[in-house]
């Protein structure tokens, strides 16, 4: 058991809390579709990296091309 | 002047007279006939017959067509493999956000980012209806600063459900009832609220079935993990957990503001079972908001976690109500708990 002092361990223990580093990558993808934020930005405050920026761009520009029916 | 395209569904000699031929005739085809041409009426019939089955295929497939929402035209061959698309539940890849929008469309829209839905009700009916989540987080993003309209979740879904406004101006994202709660969970639903506004003007003496002011339900096993949310005026309760339901920081110095305050009820209470964990969190009152009841409440058996965490600013309020068998844990430091008037302790309540 822990002390009254300490935050119980089972309290953050990652597995039993939504996974908050899946759901910031979530949020940060909608605030650059939504055009809050830019990849740009979300690169240099590190809610992105690289490959996780790029694979966005593709993701993108993928929802950007006309669709198969348009053309 | 007709076209083959638009004589579906209308039958050939529909106001011309037809004899139908008997089953041995239509067996033995024109054979029967000899050297003798078919009459009029033979003919008309026969292809009376075809369009009769054209007929009943082709309503076959408009009833898909309108199942999926699709229109059917003579030049688009995909009408009923898109209305089948459109009706099949999606298996995720990926983690998914779906969006909501004042300006959205609950008819029209598809819950993408250029085409939003209108109301965050709509957006779960259809995550439920349509997704498989297989496990994978589904945001609902409010798009525009706005008043939404309230909703209740009381189906779980297999998979980290969360719903965001903008954790940088929650309280610019109002999710507002004038009859009922702002937001419900109930039944094991699991839900990550964020960086959203919560208010709520309903009944101030519910019975079952009615609706109440409540900022923020949580009851019957359901769980909400909060950051970023601010609790605008209620006429009840702004955060209330019961019969098993909880309320936990969504992650470690996750945050409450309190800019409204409550006619009828307290700030924060936990009753009937229900659990509110503020541990690690940091509570700010903003505007000195006054409550009817307590800023914290504990009672039949509810259990109030207020320790490891910080409040911010002052509030007109009885600073905490315990009683009925409630719990309000703050290791020693209730004293920290806003409030103009002392705290009450009856009926069993412990506070420690």
């Amino acid at each position: 058991m822990s002390d009254d002092n300490e935050t119980p361990p089972f309290i953050y223990t990652r597995e039993w809390l939504p996974d908050t580093t899946r759901l910031d990558l979530l949020i940060t993808k909608a605030n650059i579709e939504m055009g809050r934020i830019t990849i740009e930005d979300a690169l240099a405050n590190g809610d992105m990296n690289e490959e996780q920026a790029e694979e966005f761009r593709q993701y993108l520009a993928q929802q950007n091309a006309p669709s198969d029916q348009e053309t | 002047m007709s076209s083959w395209y638009d004589r579906f569904v209308k039958v050939w000699a529909n106001t011309g007279v037809s004899t139908d031929p008997s089953d041995a005739q239509a067996n033995a085809g024109f054979s029967f006939l000899g050297a003798a041409p078919p009459s009029v009426e033979l003919f008309n019939a026969m292809f009376k017959w075809n369009d009769q089955k054209d007929t009943y295929l082709y309503n076959q497939m408009a009833s898909v067509f309108a199942w999926g929402g699709q229109t059917a035209s003579e030049t688009n061959p995909n009408t009923l493999r898109d209305a089948i698309i459109a009706r099949q539940r999606i298996t995720l890849t990926v983690d998914t956000n779906y969006y909501v929008d004042v300006a959205g469309n609950d008819t029209t829209g598809n819950g993408t980012v250029g085409n939003p839905w209108k109301t965050i009700a709509w957006a779960y009916t259809y995550v439920l209806l349509y997704v498989d989540p297989a496990g994978h987080n589904i945001n609902i993003q409010l798009k525009s600063p706005g008043t939404y309209a309230a909703a209740t979740f009381n189906i779980p879904l297999l998979g980290y459900f969360s719903l965001t406004g903008d954790k940088l101006n929650p309280k610019l994202y109002i999710i507002k009832n004038t009859n009922g709660q702002a937001i419900g969970l109930g039944q094991s639903v699991v839900l990550t609220l964020q960086g959203v506004a919560l208010e709520a003007t309903g009944s101030s003496n519910p019975t079952i079935g009615d609706p109440g002011g409540y900022g923020l339900l949580v009851v019957r096993s359901a769980l909400c993990y909060l950051d970023e949310v601010a609790m605008g005026v209620c006429t009840l309760t702004q955060i209330v957990t019961g019969e098993g339901g909880v309320v936990w920081p969504s992650r470690n110095g996750a945050k409450i503001y309190i800019y409204g305050g409550s006619t009828n009820g307290n700030c924060m209470a936990a009753v009937t079972a229900g659990q509110i964990n503020l541990n690690s969190m940091t509570v700010t009152f903003q505007g000195n908001p006054t409550f009817f009841g307590a800023t914290l409440a504990a009672e039949r058996a509810g259990s109030l976690y207020a320790y490891g965490m910080t409040f911010v600013g002052t509030c007109v309020s009885v600073k905490y109500n315990v009683n009925l068998n409630g719990i309000l844990y703050t290791n020693g430091n209730s004293v920290n708990i806003p409030g103009t008037t002392a705290g009450v302790v009856v009926s069993g309540g412990q506070l420690t």
